[in-house]
């Protein structure tokens, strides 16, 4: 953390609002990319990670300062993200349940991918198909490369459980791509043995 | 290769790729004007806060009220013959609390709409203060000489 922002935060636990802008203004991307990648769309994201930083606000008093700002900030997000996951019951999808072949095959290649730029419709189906716990860790540990144990502190978690999670969410993606490879070719055939007959 | 190890490949390139997207897409951005945005949310949330307190008060004050009533109405009920008795008495105490809050009302909104023009500006305040002052000084000077004179006499 920058000294400057270590003196808005200082400021902010006397109650200084335009030093909690500050931070909001250093804090507002990882924020809303946490909340992004958890709930998928730009509404939502933009309404958690304001929320975020209004919770964030309420309680900067009680901050720890011997604790890491982003950590605290975005533990509220994702605990933020979780909670409403639960209220709404947003669907998570099963591997099976993936209709559209969305994403890109492996025979497009890599370059295929960069010239494709925004891979957010990619990202956030793969996503949807985890539990919002598991999301979140995935995030935390490929978006922001926290450690195993700055993401068993975030979600209250134990280290162990943590790692156990992320082994079962990437085999869960892993299947997820697969799966939604295999649908595309499955219609081409299809497609190809049709127009035969 | 059997098929356990061919299906455990094939989730690891699986997974080299999903990972390698993940690199890709980045960081997400807000639109423009977050910061004004939350500011505005800010001041929403400070009123909401305000009138939820402002609603506790009110809960606040009706329960004490509630009690008050319900305090006078156990001393008031052992002295009463039937159950017509306590309703009257009931009734007569319920209308004069009615028209008690309703006083009260009144008088808070009169004073509420007069109170902010009758408050004196700062001089104001600091002139009477000190005029205050010099009256107290000069009474208790009053005061002293009074008593010398009269222990002088004795």
């Amino acid at each position: 953390m920058h000294s400057a922002e270590l003196d808005w935060l200082r400021q902010a636990q006397k109650g200084d609002d335009l030093a909690f802008s500050r931070l909001v203004e250093a804090y507002e991307r990882p924020v809303y990319n946490l909340c992004y990648r958890m709930l998928g769309n730009a509404g939502d994201a933009e309404d958690a990670a304001q929320e975020t930083f209004i919770r964030a606000y309420k309680a900067i008093r009680r901050y720890d300062p011997t604790r890491k700002f982003s950590t605290w900030l975005l533990t509220i997000a994702s605990n933020y993200c979780i909670d409403q996951h639960r209220r709404k019951k947003l669907p998570t999808f099963s591997v099976d349940a993936l209709e559209t072949p969305d994403l890109p095959s492996k025979a497009k290649g890599m370059e295929a991918l960069i010239v494709q730029g925004e891979h957010a419709d990619e990202v956030a189906e793969l996503l949807d198909t985890l539990n919002p716990k598991d999301r979140s860790a995935v995030v935390l540990r490929y978006w922001y490369e926290y450690s195993y144990d700055e993401i068993a502190d975030s979600l209250d978690l134990t280290v162990s459980a943590v790692k156990s999670r992320l082994h079962r969410a990437r085999k869960e993606l892993a299947e997820a791509w697969l799966a939604a490879e295999q649908k595309p070719q499955m219609l081409e055939r299809t497609h190809y043995e049709s127009s035969a007959i | 290769m059997n098929q356990a190890q061919f299906e455990d490949k094939q989730l690891a390139d699986a997974w080299n790729e999903v990972e390698h997207v993940f690199r890709l897409s980045g960081m997400a951005t807000p639109a423009p004007g977050f910061v004004n945005r939350w500011r505005a949310r800010l001041v929403v949330e400070r009123q909401k806060e305000e009138r939820k307190q402002a609603g506790l008060m009110i809960a606040a004050i009706l329960i004490i009220a509630f009690g008050f009533i319900l305090l006078i109405g156990l001393q008031v009920l052992p002295n009463l013959s039937s159950g017509a008795s306590f309703l009257n008495v009931w009734v007569e105490m319920m209308s004069r609390l009615i028209i008690f809050i309703k006083m009260i009302a009144a008088s808070v909104g009169t004073l509420s709409r007069t109170l902010p023009g009758v408050i004196p500006s700062s001089w104001v305040v600091s002139g009477l203060a000190i005029m205050g002052f010099v009256v107290a000084l000069w009474v208790s000077i009053v005061r002293r000489i009074q008593k010398q004179g009269v222990t002088q006499n004795e």
